[in-house]
């Protein structure tokens, strides 16, 4: 196998770097930082002889993405039926801050969801609070079938939006406290919507 | 590919991956171009490298850096005497075990 020497322009050697810093990402958490910069200083020396392959001293674009296709994509280093998948029992060796970085993308998610969680768990309580408000306020609308038509829909908004928030406690696995308020906000404005209903369809 | 040829194949890498530097002196992508020779152990990097890397630490395998023809320095790898040793009991473990299920395995074809 000849190869040609390749010198790449700076936005194409860009390219590779944000390629190679993906797969350090990938690896980030459960692979030691020293085997991460091997693993990626493997995959840069082999673009370059996939580039030194094509026998073009200074490749353009096109050539650069050639040979970044035929690499595997980075969440092939993520893959659980691969060689680092089989990695992982060595995280018990790890200090506990690694452990804590490997799990950063699922946690941020859980996070986020947990925090919409409670977001809706709280709206979802104050206007379970404003139900007996709204009772009267649908007697002063003066037709039964506005009066009806305000009740049932404000009751099926707690419903629907607190099912949704405990769903979304559930998704967070109860982490932090965002989640756990939405885990026992949801329930309670569940349990007073339904109240509300069957009081209302009691006094149809 | 089926989940049990999966696991085989994950079973063989490092195997396979001792073997390929237990000729001499090589560097990654030479690697996964020899094994891509072989039908049943086209490898991919993500597989191999990470296997060189943890071969490395656990002090079967050597490393030193040298420029190459077509850019940044390769890591090349070689053997150390106790990554010989796995080679070798890894290699007696495969050949113990291929030979006993060749023999079941003909036994239950005739």
């Amino acid at each position: 196998m000849t190869l040609t020497s390749v010198r790449l322009a700076g936005s194409l050697q860009t390219l590779i770097d944000s390629r190679l810093d993906t797969i350090e990402r990938m690896l980030m958490g459960r692979v030691p930082r020293q085997d991460r910069l091997a693993i990626v200083k493997d995959v840069e020396a082999q673009i370059f002889d996939i580039l030194g392959e094509g026998g073009n001293q200074e490749p353009t674009r096109e050539d650069v993405l050639a040979a970044l296709a035929r690499l595997d994509p980075p969440e092939a280093y993520l893959s659980e039926d691969g060689e680092i998948g089989e990695e992982r029992p060595a995280v018990v060796r790890r200090p506990a801050t690694v452990r804590a970085v490997a799990t950063q993308p699922g946690r941020a998610v859980d996070s986020r969801v947990g925090k919409i969680s409670g977001i809706l768990g709280i709206t979802m309580m104050v206007l379970s609070g404003l139900i007996p408000m709204i009772f009267l306020l649908g007697e002063f609308l003066g037709t039964p079938v506005l009066a009806f038509t305000l009740w049932f829909g404000y009751l099926g908004l707690i419903f629907v939006g607190s099912l949704i928030g405990l769903t979304l406690a559930c998704v967070a696995r109860f982490r932090g406290a965002w989640s756990i308020v939405g885990g026992v906000l949801g329930p309670i404005s569940i349990l007073l919507s339904i109240v509300g209903l069957v009081f209302l369809l009691l006094n149809l | 590919m089926n989940p049990w040829e999966t696991q085989l194949r994950k079973g063989v890498v490092e195997l396979a991956v001792l073997a390929s530097i237990a000729r001499g002196e090589t560097y990654g992508y030479r690697i996964v171009e020899e094994l891509r020779g072989h039908e049943g152990l086209a490898f991919t990097e993500s597989t191999i490298y990470p296997v060189l890397t943890r071969l490395t630490r656990d002090g079967c395998l050597a490393v030193r850096m040298e420029a190459s023809p077509s850019g940044p320095s390769r890591r090349y790898y070689r053997i150390t005497p106790a990554g010989e040793a796995r080679f070798r009991g890894m290699a007696r473990s495969w050949k113990t075990v291929s030979q006993s299920l060749s023999t079941l395995i003909d036994g239950a074809q005739s």
